[in-house]
């Protein structure tokens, strides 16, 4: 269903979800996009570039407090791309019984119109096809038109008085041009039959740092560690602090024993979580092709093209960005 | 503190007692009852320090207490064993999937350990003890450095007489040392089992694993008769933090238990 607003009621309707929920979304700061608190509807960016950190240290603070009961004021989050809201339900999913994060109840999700850059690569995993929001805004000459995709998105449309035309539509799927199908069935299984392959992950590593860039942009990468923070007074509080599987002692056990001492099986665990281990474990793979790791890899490796050659692996990197 | 119904709540409990079983390792009873299974393990934590991963030691069926055998060997640990009786030890848990005991019912056992591989399967055998008649012929092998550092002498005296037999295996050992000198490997090769009936439960460090398995399918034990408990870096002990992962999978979900041929294509992803 598609609704069309001026500003003036786009306005009214933050005001209306402000009063219930904490607002997060894509506003400007220092001429960067940035996921945030916002405050007022003019803060949003419609369309919405893609912000270098996803939202997950919002709902996850890098230190998370394990003494403090979570989930104080429902979160809406208002201006988010489509790869985003569908890197969120994934993200909720995952933590939903841990008591961390916000439940799904408690969550709004108004998606809007995204703006491609050259690094996106959503499109290769699915058809571009717009889901996963309780509303969905794009932008339309000086109007916008929202589009509702649940009870909640409806209802709030309704108590906005905002008139929803009865002619069934949809958003514009994201078209990305250059964009091959990924077969995430082949990929999963080249990824997981290392047989033959080690000269390919070996030279991707030597090119890697290691440095955990990628995990740290990464909206479904979120790995932790449990830890303890002290304070001059004495006091210790327990917290869960965000790790990178790229560090060399993630998989360390008792006496050094690292059973990941190189980089490559540390590179080679990334790829295997993603594609491999979450679909066996959760049914989702953990990338929505949003291109922020590429974007931020200091090593110029483009792990776009590096599935896609590992899925049809001929023993030639193609490093062309 | 985290809070109570934090999935990362600690029990304190209080230490009643404190034994030195080897110089830098000790066996601290604590008070109250820990409902595990045997081969499950626990998070024992250390404020301001950290945290290790456990497995208790003692007899499940006990309600008053249980065991943790603790050697220093990082921060933590090392924090660990300076705590004295009386002294309060938060601990969590306990987590993952312990010893398939019914897969051993009324069949051969054969347990193998190494070092401190003997401690998940200590409470084990308690079980075993308590309900012989549900298992056939249960064999020990427990490797050691010295027969100095022979972990639950006294218990291996005692199951000496009580299971069908018990060989400790030492790598320097001196002429009235009871059991075998050389390496684990050399008494299983000589063992003779009954390779339909039996099931191996191995504990050990990694670099051990491989050298037994290849006994024990030279011996013509099949892979799905073979279980192995697996150490990794446990953070969590939920499933969120990844950092145990064998390949596809957690060992402090799906483990730290594995049947061979379910693990042997993911050791080493
Ligand atoms: S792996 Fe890269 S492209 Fe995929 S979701 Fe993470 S940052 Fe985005
Ligand atoms: S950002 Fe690039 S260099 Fe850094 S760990 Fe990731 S792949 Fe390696
Ligand atoms: S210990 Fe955290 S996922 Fe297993």
């Amino acid at each position: 269903m598609k609704s069309v607003v001026s500003i003036h009621q786009l306005g009214q309707i933050f005001d209306f979800i402000k009063k219930d929920y904490r607002v997060l979304g894509t506003k400007e700061e220092n001429g960067k996009p940035i996921f945030g608190e916002i405050s007022s509807a003019r803060e949003i960016l419609i369309p919405t570039p893609k912000t270098i950190l996803p939202f997950k240290k919002l709902i996850y603070p890098a230190i998370l407090d394990l003494a403090k009961t979570e989930n104080g004021k429902p979160v809406a989050f208002f201006g988010m791309t489509n790869c985003d809201a569908e890197a969120l339900c994934v993200f909720l999913d995952k933590f939903k019984d841990t008591g961390l994060v916000p439940p799904f109840r408690n969550i709004l999700v108004i998606s809007t119109t995204c703006v491609p850059d050259e690094n996106c690569f959503c499109t290769a995993f699915g058809n571009g096809k717009i889901t996963n929001f309780d509303l969905h805004i794009t932008k339309e000459k000086d109007q916008y038109a929202i589009f509702s995709g649940s009870a909640l998105g409806r209802k709030i449309l309704k108590l906005n008085r905002i008139k929803v035309s009865n002619t069934i539509s949809k958003p514009t799927a994201v078209k990305l041009e250059n964009v091959r199908k990924i077969q995430l069935e082949k990929l999963g299984k080249a990824i997981d039959d290392k047989t033959g392959k080690l000269p390919f992950w070996q030279e991707i590593a030597d090119e890697c740092f290691g440095c955990g860039a990628c995990t740290a942009v990464c909206p479904l990468c979120f790995c932790t560690g449990k830890d303890f923070e002290n304070d001059a007074e004495g006091g210790c509080k327990h917290c869960l602090k965000w790790d990178s599987c790229y560090a060399k002692s993630f998989s360390e056990i008792q006496n050094h024993f690292d059973l990941r001492p190189s980089n490559v099986n540390r590179l080679y665990n990334w790829y295997h979580h993603k594609f491999v281990r979450s679909p066996k474990e959760d049914g989702e793979i953990l990338c929505t092709g949003c291109g922020r790791c590429i974007k931020a890899c200091p090593a110029y490796l483009n792990q776009h093209r590096i599935i896609e050659t590992v899925q049809n692996y001929t023993k030639v990197i193609d490093k062309s960005k | 503190m985290p809070n109570q119904d934090s999935k990362f709540k600690y029990t304190s409990y209080e230490i009643i007692k404190k034994e030195e079983m080897m110089p830098g390792m000790f066996l601290f009873r604590l008070k109250g009852r820990l409902d595990f299974k045997p081969g499950q393990f626990v998070q024992a934590a250390l404020e301001h320090f950290g945290e290790g991963t456990f497995a208790p030691c003692s007899d499940p069926n006990q309600k008053d207490y249980f065991e943790l055998c603790i050697r220093g060997c990082g921060s933590t640990s090392n924090g660990l064993i300076t705590l004295l009786p009386g002294d309060e030890m938060l601990v969590r848990g306990p987590y993952g999937n312990g010893w398939p005991i019914k897969k051993l019912w009324y069949k051969d056992t054969l347990l193998i350990a190494g070092g401190m591989g003997l401690v998940p399967l200590r409470p084990l055998i308690f079980e075993m003890l308590r309900s012989k008649i549900n298992f056939d012929k249960i064999t020990l092998v427990a490797g050691f450095k010295t027969d100095e550092h022979l972990l639950f002498s006294h218990d291996l005296e005692i199951w000496r007489k009580k299971l069908s037999k018990v060989i400790p295996v030492v790598e320097i050992g001196s002429k009235n040392f009871w059991g075998e000198i050389g390496m684990i490997t050399e008494p299983l090769k000589n063992l003779v089992f009954n390779k339909k009936k039996t099931i191996a439960l191995i504990c050990g460090p990694e670099v051990m694993v491989p050298f037994v398995n290849q006994v024990l399918e030279e011996k013509g034990l099949p892979h799905n008769q073979i279980y192995i408990s697996y150490e990794r870096r446990m953070e969590c002990g939920i499933g969120i933090c990844q950092h145990c992962n064998i390949g596809s999978h957690l060992v402090c979900k799906d483990g730290p238990i594995f049947r061979y041929d379910q693990i042997k294509e993911e050791v080493g992803k």
